[in-house]
């Protein structure tokens, strides 16, 4: 069976990416319309701003959010003084890391599901009455739902196995902010293979099991 | 009573309208790309015109001095698109619910049961859209805007991506709705038997303006018309008055001055106006009338223009005053030596002659 700290680190990964994955549905949800549903100036800019993590080295957007999110930077600094939160190098860390790396998945996933809502579907529910708020959950989001949840399930994948960016920004402190592929990398370090071995396994099962769920809810259609 | 004076660009075509609608069934007819479309989506407040404004019933709809622009669902204004767009992932009876019906502030409201009953789609509200045919779609979908109680209803062309039979059963339907159900209707087709059908005024836009207007018969019949005819691939379209009509010889006489139209038995009273169409190119031209021959129609007209196009002749002819087009082949025109002032015959067979409307 596994060890205590293999377990710590399991149940961590899978919290971690379980409220990431809650925080950031919502602004996904809508910044995927806004970018699916709307014309506007600016909407690259914004395109590139919120994809630029997909392709950035996740050590740079680790640093990125290091420099932000410190005491003396300038968000961690207000959380500090306000709230007397201290994000770098906790638990916090770990979800804030992830949630920035996996966005892009996530929002990529529902821009291509919405996209694919045809427009005059929501034009012809707003000529029946329907505000955009009820076109959003009576057309729009019951038609891309499959593509929606496709892209929650790759961002959630995705969650599980960030390394870089956690590295940087919650370190890699046992039972506090070691994930699972942290706890890996970790025990190879120190010669613990059959540890290593066991995370391998079960990190290995999750992405399959994952990916098979969102590749079959995608040719479902 | 609906007031439409805007302006809207799209790419390079400009729409720009100013009319007053105040008959019960308004059609605008024009050929594909002339406007119909964006002109239903400005009155839906589906897109926003550029300039001018709106008004419904005393209501301002769009303003551009008031900077004002009613969003669609505000609008309350029914709208059959051409393809239906039915909610595909909700079954019909779903469908023609989604639309909440406006407060009581007339005392009309439509009851979905009789809109249900009129169209006949009792027995597939259980199903859902893919599961229909395209007429069964198409009537749903007027259902589904009749279901909103709108205080107006927009049609695009809800009859064109059907077939001939289909839409032949369709338009008794929409024929019922008008008798039924008291909703000033903007019905936009390219299809002159669905005006005659249902409409007491009708529109020719034509590259984004309102061309002609008036009473569908004599619309139709007067030269305004050319577009409209041009684009239904029909060149020649009159109103006659009918002389009589015989069961017994199966043939209905028109006149057409001195000289009589015989067509196809239709039942029809004598001094009736009957809207018919030829097309040119169903026009024989004949230099003399003594030949003995099955058509019925042997009418003496005098060429008054030539226009020769590629490989065709389009002959503007007149035939007791009123201007037929007569397309022949460059060949004949050389053999029989046409020329502007000829006097010549032309032979239209009755079943080539298309009755627009049914007395």
């Amino acid at each position: 069976m596994l060890t205590a700290a293999e377990v710590s680190a399991l149940v961590l990964s899978i919290k971690a990416a379980s409220l990431s994955l809650l925080l950031i549905l919502p602004p996904g949800l809508l910044i995927g319309w806004i970018l699916a549903k709307l014309s506007f100036p600016g909407k690259s800019l914004l395109n590139t701003v919120v994809m630029l993590p997909m392709v950035l080295p996740p050590v740079v957007s680790g640093f990125f959010l290091l420099i932000l999110f410190s005491k003396r930077g300038p968000i961690g600094g207000m959380l500090y003084r306000f709230f007397g939160l201290e994000i770098v190098f906790s638990w916090l860390a770990v979800v804030l890391a992830i949630s920035v790396l996996s966005f892009p998945l996530l929002v990529r996933g529902i821009v291509t599901a919405m996209e694919a809502v045809n427009p005059q579907l929501e034009n012809a529910a707003r000529t029946l009455g329907a505000s955009p708020l009820k076109v959003f959950f009576t057309v729009t989001l019951p038609l891309s739902y499959r593509g929606v949840i496709g892209g929650a399930i790759l961002s959630f994948s995705r969650s599980l196995g960030e390394f870089g960016a956690t590295m940087m920004v919650a370190g890699n402190i046992p039972r506090k902010t070691q994930t699972l592929p942290l706890a890996i990398y970790n025990f190879v370090q120190i010669g613990q293979d059959v540890s290593a071995y066991r995370l391998v396994f079960l990190s290995t099962l999750i992405a399959f099991a994952t990916l098979w769920i969102a590749e079959r809810l995608y040719i479902r259609k | 009573m609906l007031k439409l004076s805007f302006r809207k660009r799209l790419g390079n075509f400009q729409l720009e309208i100013d009319q007053i609608i105040t008959e019960k069934v308004t059609a605008v007819l024009g050929p594909s790309g002339s406007g119909k479309s964006t002109l239903l989506n400005c009155v839906s407040g589906i897109l926003h015109p550029d300039e001018g404004e709106l008004l419904f019933s005393g209501q301002t709809l769009y303003s551009s001095q008031q900077k004002k622009c009613l969003p669609p669902e505000k609008r309350h204004f029914g709208y059959v698109f051409q393809e239906g767009y039915l909610f595909p992932h909700l079954k019909v009876r779903q469908n023609i619910s989604y639309g909440r019906p406006r407060r009581l502030d007339s005392g009309k409201r439509i009851d979905t049961d009789a809109i249900i009953a009129i169209l006949e789609i009792g027995e597939l509200l259980d199903r859902y859209p893919s599961q229909l045919s395209g007429g069964q779609q198409q009537r749903v979908a007027i259902a589904r805007a009749l279901g909103m109680s709108p205080r107006f209803l927009l049609m695009d062309e809800p009859l064109t991506s059907l077939d001939a039979g289909l839409k032949n059963r369709i338009l008794p339907y929409l024929y019922h709705i008008k008798q039924a159900f008291d909703i000033p209707l903007l019905y936009v087709t390219h299809s002159i038997s669905e005006v005659m059908a249902l409409a007491d005024e009708a529109f020719v836009l034509s590259e984004g303006r309102i061309t002609a207007r008036g009473e569908p018969h004599q619309l139709l019949a007067s030269p305004s018309a050319l577009p409209v005819a041009q684009m239904t691939g029909v060149e020649n379209i009159l109103a006659l008055p009918v002389v009589v009509a015989s069961e017994k010889r199966g043939v209905t006489e028109l006149a057409l001055g001195e000289q009589r139209l015989i067509v196809s038995y239709t039942k029809a009273e004598p001094g009736a106006t009957m809207p018919i169409a030829i097309r040119a190119r169903d026009i024989i031209v004949a230099m003399d009338p003594d030949l003995r021959m099955s058509a019925r129609n042997i009418l003496r007209g005098t060429i008054r223009q030539i226009a020769v196009q590629g490989g065709r002749v389009m002959l503007s002819v007149d035939i007791e005053g009123h201007l037929l087009s007569v397309e022949v082949t460059s060949d004949a025109h050389e053999q029989l030596e046409l020329a502007e002032g000829t006097v010549c015959y032309f032979i239209i067979k009755a079943s080539a002659i298309n009755l627009l409307w049914e007395a």
